[in-house]
Formats: C-alpha cells, structure tokens, sequence
C-alpha cells in the first residue's frame, strides 16, 4: 500500500516574517523578557551560560576543520566573565599563580590533565572535551608550521632498513 | 556537530554533522526545496547550517537558519528537511529534532542575558485552524510556548532537553 507522502509538522518550519514589529511591540516584548529573566534564580541563570559554554566548546570540538583557532583559554575566560568570576581568583582556585594565569589564556602554557579535572568538577563538563579542544588545536597549529615537513616519513621506507 | 539520524528502512541511527554550509552549497526551489536556502542565507546576519551524513558529505539531510534578532535575540528564521526525507516515506528521520537542538544549543551560546537560553521562531500555515494545530504539536513534541505576539518560543529547560535528547550533551556530569 503506497504510503502518505503528506510532510509532517515539523518538516517545514519558518517563514518570511510578514510584517516588521512596531516600536511599542519591540519595547513591551523586551519587557516581558525582562519579566521572565528576573524570575529566574541566580542559579539557573549561570547554569544557562554553562550550558552554552558547553555547547560552545562540543561543537568546537567537533568540528573537523575550523576556520578560527579558539583556544581553550578563550572558552574559559569568556565564561569567567560572564559568571563574573575575577581571573586571579580563578587562577588562585585551581592552583596556578595569578600572575602566570594570562599565560594558559592565550596559549604559551597548556592545562594540566589536573587542570582539566578541575573544571570538569567546577563546569560540569568532560574532562575530555577540554583536553580534545587543547590538543586539537596544538595539531592544526602544528600541521600549519610544519607544513610537508612531515611527508618524508613512510612506511615502506621504515620496513626497508 | 556530530549528530545522530535515523535512518527508516533500518531503524538504526546513523552518525551526521551539523555544521555551518555556504550559499554556494544551499538548496533552493529548484531542487525541489521549498525555501530558497541559497538566498536566505546570503544576508550577513544569518548564519544557515546543514546536516550531512558522515559518510555522504555532500548531500544535504536538512538546513536551518539561523540569526540573531533585535527583538527576540536567538532565532530560527527557517527550517527544512530535504525532499526525501520529508513525510512518512522519508528516508531518515530526528533531522529537524538535531537542527532545533542545535538552534537550542546556539541560543545559550550566543543570546546574551534575558535571552539566553530562548529560541524564538515563527509557526506558519495557509489558514488559522491549521495554524492551531501547528501550534499544538510544536507544544507536544518540543515543548514550545507562544508568546502573546504569535512567536513560538523554546525556553531554557525545554532546550536542555532537547540538547540532551538530539545532541547528546548536557552530559552525564549535568
């Protein structure tokens, strides 16, 4: 028996929006965002950055070729200021010197597999996921400055000594 | 983005990508598409994305676009699964869940403050009973409310879900 081709619901979603929103309907939507923002605890307002600090670095993670560098710093310190957590406290926390904190930001120093179990338990996110970030971008960076220096290396070469 | 899809004839789930497509690459009327992907994409504020097989990269599974709006912040200004897997003679199934979940996921990383966490978009259909119906299923299957101005919005638990059930995220540790 042929089946319904008929689409279903959610095959199809969106569309021009017919008409611009008026001044008044842009504030009082604001508004009522404003409302709803100010019913939700302070707790489940950083569990929403951490959920997109999550999101943020997964789909990082995941992406094979990614145009931009972002290091793992960057995640973090991103995330410290929206929490607004002062990086010297951040730092004092998982036992890295204040002063040498700038250094893992941007790179020059690398999280400890210590570190990164550290902010599994603080962030609630895979220890895993930020080692992959941090490796992953120590590989892209050093197939871009050691591009073919590499390509001598082969197989059969080794199995013929 | 690595996804999971389900392919029909098999029932089992298959590994796909979301990830960002150009307009060159973007599906349109003329493949049978019902939106213009290839055009709707090209303004600079809107981002579209694609979901692909791993192992057929080059065919399309599904798109979404997606933009940061002035009133409403993160937003789902089109969403559509490709020709053959539309109806029940699709061929996979949970493509337009992930590309949601995926648009869930975009409106906790990028919506700031009272938008973060809420995705909004727009329920269209020809006539207004239709349109109820619509409504209604968006409410049951993804848990959407309507806003007094006729949006649909996903907010922030309703997205934690659908992250969890789509992307696989929210992890274990959560």
């Amino acid at each position: 028996m042929k089946k319904d081709k008929k689409i279903e619901f959610d095959d199809v979603i969106g569309g021009n929006i017919s008409k611009e929103l008026t001044k008044k309907e842009h504030d009082s939507i604001r508004e009522y965002r404003r409302r709803l923002y100010e019913k939700r605890s302070s707790e489940e307002k950083i569990n929403d950055i951490l959920t997109g600090f999550r999101f943020s670095l997964k789909n990082y993670a995941d992406n094979e070729n990614p145009e931009d560098i972002i290091l793992l710093g960057q995640f973090l310190n991103s995330l410290l200021k929206q929490i607004k957590i002062k990086k010297g406290a951040f730092a004092e926390y998982i036992d890295i010197s204040p002063r040498n904190i700038n250094k893992y930001f941007n790179g020059e120093r690398k999280f400890s597999i210590e570190h990164a179990l550290m902010l599994e338990k603080l962030f609630k996110i895979n220890a895993e996921i930020l080692l992959e970030v941090q490796l992953k971008n120590e590989l892209i960076e050093a197939k871009r400055s050691h591009r073919g220096e590499y390509d001598k290396f082969n197989l059969s070469d080794l199995l013929a000594i | 983005m690595k996804v999971l899809i389900l392919e029909v004839d098999s029932n089992e789930l298959i590994r796909g990508i979301i990830k960002e497509g150009n307009a060159k690459e973007m599906p349109s009327v003329k493949d049978a598409w019902q939106f213009n992907f290839n055009k709707h994409s090209l303004p600079k504020d809107k981002t579209a994305f694609i979901l692909v097989k791993e192992d057929t990269p080059k065919i399309i599974e599904g798109c979404m676009i997606f933009s940061m709006h002035d009133t409403f912040g993160p937003f789902m200004d089109y969403l559509e699964v490709a020709p053959h897997n539309k109806g029940s003679e699709g061929k996979y199934k949970r493509v337009s869940g992930c590309l949601i979940a995926y648009a869930c996921g975009l409106s906790f990383e990028k919506g700031q403050d009272e938008d973060k966490g809420i995705l909004t978009f727009k329920a269209f259909s020809n006539n207004e009973e239709d349109q109820k119906k619509l409504e209604k299923l968006y409410r049951d299957k993804y848990g959407t409310v309507m806003n007094p101005w006729g949006y649909m919005e996903i907010h922030q638990n309703q997205s934690r879900l659908l992250i969890e059930e789509y992307l696989g995220d929210e992890d274990d540790l959560a």
